[in-house]
């Protein structure tokens, strides 16, 4: 099959490269504001401009019940985005190559982009989610894509967010409640020209043709796993089927990224703690999704019990196994550790300890402190306290001569206090693990 | 790895910056940047870093208010000299719409239109904005008197005046509405959604002060998050 790579959404015709300003290099600190225009000539050809790129305010009262609680059914989910590569960016020009800048609200939860359910009707019955069938207090809301399009351009136009992320509910049935949901994105990307970032849920069940359609619009798409094994899915949601509704799914995904350019990937999350899973299925999931299913990245979310859920009972989650999990996510993705050395953070029952997995796979791994001027990339890394761009640096550095100062460390960005116990620096070793007691 | 270019454009806008750091800067590699343990090469890079991360935080903390149908304009008093580097970045993202951005002092105030960008720096942000709305409402006058001409003129001509007549009343309402405040509904919109992702546990004050100063939150007018006030559009006008 002819490999093509598809933009269906791109609106705009390529950029022609800039103003003067934009070529000009402002390397001296005297000429740094050149290519000045008169406020008359801007006011004049902004007001000519036949293209408004977000539109009129919002006319029409929006209901804010609604928004508030569409918004809360997403307060568990999971966002970010790792680095959006598009083609044609610098014409495109708004979704971020380095990723999304943080937006907080009040309390320092960070909000970047406008995270909201389409609908909260559902028919399944998951343990831990509030908008389960089962709830029965639950007021129903649904958007129609031109009111959640509205939404998203008035936060938009503030700054307030990045991009949508949009999951939903089942509704009547995922084909009918998928196609509404890329019914709004489409509006957005075309009518609006919006070229912010967009995540899209895919619902479990939805066809191969919605999915593909999703793709083609959203920067990055995914479907929830929820659980790390279908027996574990049985627990949390009886009617939802592991392998049909879900894994088939990952892979519709997987098979159409082939065709279709997808910026910033396909990504899942998962319950941690809900149905009794230990932290040893969840990594062995966790491969699975990286190396078969070509993931980009696997969140998880720590369980909370909600009142008036099925599991309103249960206890919830620490907070840290979460983070643990991240931090093992880390080590397997961007350090490159292998399976069987990541095995050694676990303990015997298979959970983490809540301590830095990174530490007990060091003490499990060297057998005595490291010379920083001999060690290898991959030696460097394995220390507690030295990441990847730091190890990079020491090795650009041990060019110009040896490194025989723990402060020369420090400077080149190494956590000294963590790493001291396993570097020998100047012939010696800085601190021993029990001296800092780890 | 920072390439030199980004660079010597990051040090320009330290406000620490001298002609002595500028030279050295210009002497080093991406590499010896990078890895360098010279205290003045890693004064170097912390100043580049210190100007990046300020627009960084800028872009990501800054709240845009609309002036009228053409205008977002937004409160930033950035320490270093980067006001044109974020007025750019909108201005990019939202092509036809005049960004002005700025505090009692400067303004920078930017339009990407038609491909290319144009820039204009001012004393202040609320002499910038009465400026352009002195100047819209003379375009809007302009189109008035069109209108005038229309009605002896051709048929299709009419029409486009009655249009600009149209628009400008509704440039006017919104205006209005904007020295009321930026419009009730709006506000109430970002301040139900944000609320509704609050989550003690996912919420962390320190790890929130850890990424955004006060001072910082200050510059980048983000006291309505906190729950102060907020600067409106009549406090500068």
């Amino acid at each position: 099959m002819a490999i093509s790579v598809m933009w269906v959404w791109r609106p705009l015709p390529p950029t022609r490269i800039l103003s003067p300003s934009a070529t000009h290099d402002p390397i001296s600190r005297e000429d740094h504001h050149p290519n000045v225009t008169s406020l008359e000539k801007m006011a004049r050809l902004a007001t000519e401009s036949c293209f408004d790129s977000v539109g009129p305010a919002p006319g029409r009262a929006i209901d804010l019940a609604k928004v508030e609680a569409l918004g809360r059914g997403t307060k568990y989910d999971l966002c970010t985005s790792s680095a959006a590569k598009r083609q044609g960016e610098d014409a495109l020009g708004s979704a971020l190559r380095g990723g999304l800048c943080h937006s907080f609200t009040g309390s320092g939860r960070c909000v970047s982009l406008f995270k909201t359910l389409y609908t909260n009707a559902c028919p399944h019955d998951c343990g831990y989610c509030p908008n389960a069938s089962i709830s029965a207090s639950k007021k129903i809301f649904s958007y129609d894509p031109e009111e959640l399009v509205r939404i998203t351009l008035a936060l938009y136009r503030e700054n307030r967010i990045e991009g949508l992320f949009l999951s939903s509910g089942i509704g009547r049935d995922e084909n009918e409640t998928m196609e509404e949901m890329i019914e709004a994105v489409r509006l957005l990307r075309s009518a609006h020209h919006f070229r912010g970032y967009v995540h899209l849920k895919i619902l479990p069940g939805s066809s191969k043709e919605h999915v593909r359609e999703a793709m083609e619009l959203a920067d990055r798409v995914s479907v929830n796993l929820e659980a790390p094994s279908s027996a574990r899915m049985a627990e949390l949601c009886p009617s939802k089927e592991y392998e049909r509704d879900i894994l088939a799914r990952q892979r519709y995904i997987q098979d159409i990224s082939r065709y279709v350019a997808l910026p910033a990937g396909q990504t899942t999350q998962m319950v941690v703690g809900a149905a009794g899973e230990t932290d040893r299925e969840i990594f062995d999931r966790m491969l699975t999704e990286y190396d078969v299913l070509n993931l980009k990245r696997v969140y998880f979310s720590a369980f909370t019990p909600l009142a008036g859920t099925a599991f309103e009972d249960r206890e919830k989650a620490p907070a840290w196994r979460e983070h643990r999990l991240y931090q093992i996510d880390w080590l397997y993705r961007i350090y490159k550790l292998d399976e069987g050395e990541i095995a050694a953070a676990f303990d015997d029952s298979g959970y983490l300890p809540d301590g830095d997995p990174k530490v007990a796979i060091a003490r499990a791994s060297f057998e005595e402190p490291i010379d920083p001027n001999g060690a290898s990339f991959a030696e460097l890394i394995r220390v507690p306290g030295i990441g990847p761009k730091t190890a990079r640096r020491i090795l650009l550095c041990r060019k110009n001569g040896r490194i025989e100062r723990m402060r020369d460390l420090a400077a080149l960005g190494v956590a000294a206090r963590r790493a001291g116990p396993f570097l020998k620096v100047g012939g010696k070793a800085a601190a021993t693990l029990d001296r800092w007691g780890v | 790895m920072m390439r030199t270019g980004e660079l010597l454009r990051h040090l320009a806008a330290h406000r620490n910056s001298t002609d002595r750091l500028m030279a050295r800067a210009r002497t080093l590699s991406p590499e010896e940047v990078e890895a360098s343990t010279d205290p003045e090469v890693l004064r170097i890079r912390r100043m580049a870093l210190a100007v990046r991360g300020e627009v960084c935080r800028m872009r990501g903390f800054i709240r845009l208010r609309p002036l009228g149908e053409r205008v977002l304009w937004g409160r930033i008093s950035p320490h270093h000299d980067v006001g044109f580097e974020i007025s750019d970045f909108f201005a990019r993202r939202f092509p036809g719409k005049l960004i002005v951005l700025g505090d009692g002092r400067r303004s920078w105030t930017s339009l990407y239109s038609e491909g290319a960008l144009h820039r204009q720096i001012g004393d202040g942000l609320s002499s910038t904005l009465a400026d352009i709305s002195r100047i819209m409402d003379l375009l809007a006058e302009g189109s008035e008197e069109e209108k005038g001409d229309g009605v002896t003129g051709a048929d299709e001509k009419a029409e486009k005046g009655r249009d600009g007549g149209e628009e400008k009343e509704r440039e006017k309402g919104q205006a209005s509405e904007a020295r009321e405040g930026g419009g009730m509904e709006r506000s109430d919109l970002w301040s139900v959604y944000y609320r509704s992702q609050d989550e003690p546990r996912k919420a962390g004050g320190r790890r929130y002060s850890g990424r955004i100063s006060r001072r910082a939150e200050r510059s980048a007018s983000l006291e309505a998050e906190r729950g102060s006030a907020t600067t409106k559009l009549e406090d500068l006008i």
